[in-house]
Parts: structure tokens; C-alpha cells; sequence
């Protein structure tokens, strides 16, 4: 016959009326519904249930009374003893307070506030505790998505800082040049053939701002909207990217082989550019016949090819494009995705430098990542990674 | 003593070298500009045994080796220690022109969008 502990009115009264008071105190605690409250002995055992608790904590009485409260507490607080640190602290101070992941009978986990109260007898000598629980659930994960929404907030803006900083430096250029080509002009008004020259230097400076410009409204209008995510079938993306290079493709006679590739989610008009750009490229990049082949696989993190260092441990797909093209050296593997960045000796191949900046924010939107593997003379081959 | 003046500009972009020789032409037509489209032929022009220019320029936005590591590998040969080297540029942000300051270069010159402005900025430089 276990003992109950019993919480003694200060005043004296008749018999009944004591014992109609003590039992108007348990049924408040039991029925008590957002809270456990709970009654421990001085080594931690549970002595009671409350609606609340089996509520929080899923138990029902007769599977909990009897053991340690310790149960409720995840593995590696258990091994670092976290509930007996718990009710020293409720021992010396009176009580203790604390908040952190705890488990349900089912194991899934809940963010619990605790108090610990010590229970003191006459001769003031410790007898027990009363452990009331809150779930705070629901405000823990609003709050953790509160900051990670901060910190995405923050890591964009310095992304924007940045871009804005690269964008308008880069549009200065044509726009400098456009004036002193003007002043040159001015100075030599009667040299007609020098006028018409630079006249046409004028014209390519102001096309080439005008490219410059659309490139980057393209760019910044790329966001990942999570209502624009669909199950998206990469053969006909691949076959659309094909339509719009079909005047390039026949242009350079160039073949184009592929696997056939996966459906995942996606945002469909994004991965179409995505193709467009990495395809569009290899051609423009191959002076004689282009071969591009593009296979897939399912990879796991230790099967990637410069993987980045923190990655979620789950399986991706990987799209290669392989080309025959010029290559580029190894050591610009990864300034090649900056914005407004083109490769030494390349001014002959047209282009505005923002094509694979452009890919890799794709990429990014996607949660996945791009990385390129080349050797100058060689060929290029671009990893895509997305989420499978 | 030599007499006529030498250059070396160090910049990938043809209009500017262009635009850059025509303002020399404006000062004194016997100047001498040898061009150097990037950092790696600029430092086989820049040879002990063949070296003479009085100034050097060098653009600081270039594909492939900047402007700024361009510097850094001119800086190191005993026999150009005391090269007049010219940072030539768009506008920069103040850090960058500290740096190329402590790196070693003389002066930074911002690109001018007149080519009257670049004639009378040149002329400092190559009359003093």
C-alpha cells in the first residue's frame, strides 16, 4: 500500500470538513488539464497523475506511478544527469526551474517548462516534490523559426549589399566609356571616318549596358517561392531548353546526348533557364562540333563531387553536363559562379558573365548546390546537385 | 640621359588602352605607351634587361590576375623597387586605395569619363 503524501490545511477543522477539503484539492490538480502536476518522493518517484500530465507526457497513471521521473527526459540528459542536478538544485534552493526537450511515451519529443518545489514537513524536513510541467511547443518552434527567418533575412541583405555593390560597378564601365568616346568625338568633330568609329563604339557600349541591365533583372527576379514548387519531369525541360537553343544548335552542328533523367520538385520555368544557361554555355564555349552529354544518378553526400562542407545527410541527384568545349583552369572552379565574372582571354566569346551566377542562384533556390570540374583545353563537365 | 619618355599600361580593355594613347599623343607625341593586356605579359615586358619605362599603369579590374596581385608581383624583382607605378582605375572604395598604397604603388588615378581630363591629368604626371 503505497503512502500518498497529503497536503495538510493550515487551519484545524472538523474531520469531514479536512477531508472534503483535501479532496477538493486533488480534483482540482487532477483535473487540471494544460499543466502536469506531479507529486515526487525525495528520490524522484512519481507518486501521482493529473489529466495534465497524461495530457503532456501521454502516460497513463497506472503506467507511470511507481517510477522515475527521469523518464521523461531525453537519453543524453539522462547520461548527463540532468534530473538529479534538478532536485539537488530544488533541495538547496527550494526549487528549480527549467526548460528544455523532453519525450513522450511515444518517443516524440515536446519543449517542456518545469518547476521543482520542494515539500517540506513540519520539522521542515524535506519530504518530496511537486514537478508542474507546461508544453511550450508550439511557442519554442515559432520562436526558432522567428530566428532563422532573422538570420536568412541577414545572410540576403549582405547577398544584396554585395550584388548591388558587383552590379553597379560593373554597369559603370560601358557608361565611362560612352562618355570619353563622346569627348574623343567632340575634339575631332571634322575627322568624319574617326567620328563614324567611334559613333559605333558608342552604340556597342550602350548594347552592352542594355544586356548588362536585363541580365541583372533576370537575376534579382529570381526568388524561391514555395507556391511555385511541382513535381517537374526533367526530360521535357531538357527538351523545351533544346527548342530555345535550336538556332545555336544547328548553328554549331553540335549534338547533344542525355539519359533519361528524373521527375523531382521544382520550380519548372527556373530549371528550364537552369538548362538553357549551363547548355547554352558549353556550346558557346566549343569551336568545333559540340558534344554535350548530360546524365544522372542518385548520390549520397560522400559520392559528390566539392561538396560543400555542412550538408543534410539525405540522397540528391545529380545532373552532369559534360562538354568538349575549351575548359577552363582549374584554380577559377569556383569564381566562375560569381556574377559579372568571365574567364582571362574570353572577351571573343560573347556573353555578359552573369550565365552561371544565374545557375548557381537557381540552384541555391532549390537547396541544392552546383560545382564544375575542368582543365584548360579539356572540357567542362557541371555538377548539379537537387534534392531528391 | 634619355630624352623621351616611357610608358607600360597594364590593362585588358582595348578602348582604354586606345583612349589611353590618344591622351599621350595630346601631351608630346614622342612618348613612347607599350601595352600589356594582363599581369603575366606585363611581367615578361617588365625584364631586367630590357626594362625602361618611367612610369607603369596598371588597371586594377582585370580578369585573371587583378590589378592588385599584378602589383604585388611587380613589387618583389630587385630591379623594379623603385618603378613610379600608377594604380589606374575606375572609382574604388577607400580601403582599396589604402591597400594599393601599402602595397607600394605611387599614386591611383581614376579613369576619366573626358578624354581632356585624362591629357591633363597625364601631363602632371609625365611633366613633373
Amino acid at each position: 500500500m503505497r503512502k500518498r503524501l497529503s497536503l495538510k490545511p493550515k487551519s484545524l477543522k472538523e474531520p469531514s470538513t479536512i477531508k472534503r477539503s483535501e479532496e477538493r484539492y486533488h480534483r482540482m490538480i487532477a483535473e487540471v488539464q494544460d499543466y502536469a502536476i506531479i507529486l515526487l518522493d525525495r528520490k524522484g518517484i512519481i507518486q501521482n497523475w493529473n489529466k495534465g500530465a497524461e495530457k503532456i507526457k501521454q502516460y497513463k497513471e497506472a503506467e507511470i506511478v511507481g517510477k522515475h521521473f527521469g523518464a521523461f527526459y531525453l537519453p543524453d540528459d539522462r547520461k548527463n544527469k540532468l534530473p538529479e542536478k534538478l532536485i539537488r538544485e530544488a533541495l538547496r534552493e527550494g526549487r528549480a526551474m527549467h526548460e528544455g526537450w523532453r519525450m513522450r511515451k511515444d518517443g516524440s519529443q515536446f519543449w517542456g517548462s518545469i518547476v521543482i518545489t520542494a515539500l517540506h514537513d513540519e520539522k521542515n524536513k524535506v519530504i518530496g516534490f511537486s514537478k508542474v510541467t507546461r508544453d511550450l511547443t508550439e511557442r519554442k518552434i515559432a520562436a526558432d523559426n522567428l530566428q532563422n527567418y532573422a538570420a536568412e533575412l541577414e545572410l540576403q541583405n549582405k547577398e544584396l549589399e554585395q550584388f548591388a555593390y558587383v552590379a553597379s560597378h560593373d554597369l559603370q564601365e560601358p557608361l565611362r566609356k560612352i562618355q570619353t568616346f563622346a569627348s574623343v568625338i567632340e575634339k575631332n568633330m571634322a575627322d568624319e571616318s574617326l567620328v563614324k568609329r567611334y559613333l559605333d563604339k558608342i552604340n556597342a557600349s550602350a548594347n552592352r549596358m542594355s544586356q548588362l541591365i536585363k541580365s541583372v533583372l533576370n537575376y534579382s527576379g529570381l526568388s524561391a517561392n514555395k507556391d511555385q514548387i511541382l513535381e517537374t519531369d526533367l526530360n521535357s525541360v531538357l527538351e523545351v531548353a533544346k527548342t530555345d537553343l535550336e538556332l545555336l544548335i544547328a548553328e554549331k552542328k553540335a549534338t547533344i546526348k542525355n539519359e533519361i533523367l528524373p521527375t523531382l520538385p521544382g520550380i519548372p520555368l527556373q530549371l528550364r533557364q537552369l538548362f538553357t544557361n549551363l547548355i547554352g554555355n558549353s556550346l558557346k564555349f566549343t569551336d568545333e562540333h559540340p558534344t554535350i552529354t548530360i546524365s544522372s544518378k542518385v548520390v549520397k553526400p560522400d559520392e559528390m563531387v566539392s561538396k560543400p562542407e555542412i550538408l543534410p545527410n539525405i540522397s540528391y541527384v545529380e545532373l552532369s553536363f559534360a562538354d568538349n568545349g575549351i575548359g577552363f583552369e582549374k584554380d577559377y572552379e569556383q569564381q566562375i559562379f560569381s556574377i559579372f565574372q568571365r574567364l582571362p582571354g574570353k572577351k571573343h566569346y560573347p556573353g555578359t558573365g552573369i550565365g552561371l551566377a544565374l545557375c548557381k542562384k537557381i540552384v541555391e533556390n532549390h537547396k541544392g548546390f552546383i560545382t564544375a570540374k575542368s582543365e584548360l583545353g579539356k572540357g567542362a563537365t557541371f555538377y548539379v546537385y537537387l534534392p531528391v | 640621359m634619355k630624352n623621351t619618355k616611357e610608358c607600360l599600361l597594364i590593362d585588358d580593355d582595348p578602348a582604354d588602352q586606345e583612349i589611353f594613347r590618344m591622351a599621350l599623343q595630346e601631351i608630346d607625341g614622342s612618348i613612347k605607351c607599350v601595352l600589356a593586356n594582363n599581369g603575366i605579359d606585363a611581367l615578361t615586358i617588365l625584364n631586367p634587361l630590357t626594362f625602361t619605362s618611367d612610369f607603369i599603369f596598371i588597371d586594377i579590374n582585370m580578369p585573371g590576375m587583378n590589378g592588385i596581385q599584378c602589383l604585388t608581383e611587380i613589387k618583389k624583382p630587385d630591379h623594379l623597387k623603385d618603378a613610379k607605378i600608377i594604380m589606374y582605375s575606375t572609382p574604388a572604395q577607400p580601403k582599396i586605395v589604402e591597400l594599393i598604397s601599402v602595397l607600394g604603388a605611387n599614386d591611383f588615378l581614376v579613369k576619366p569619363v573626358t578624354l581632356d581630363l585624362l591629357t591633363e591629368q597625364l601631363s602632371t604626371i609625365f611633366l613633373n
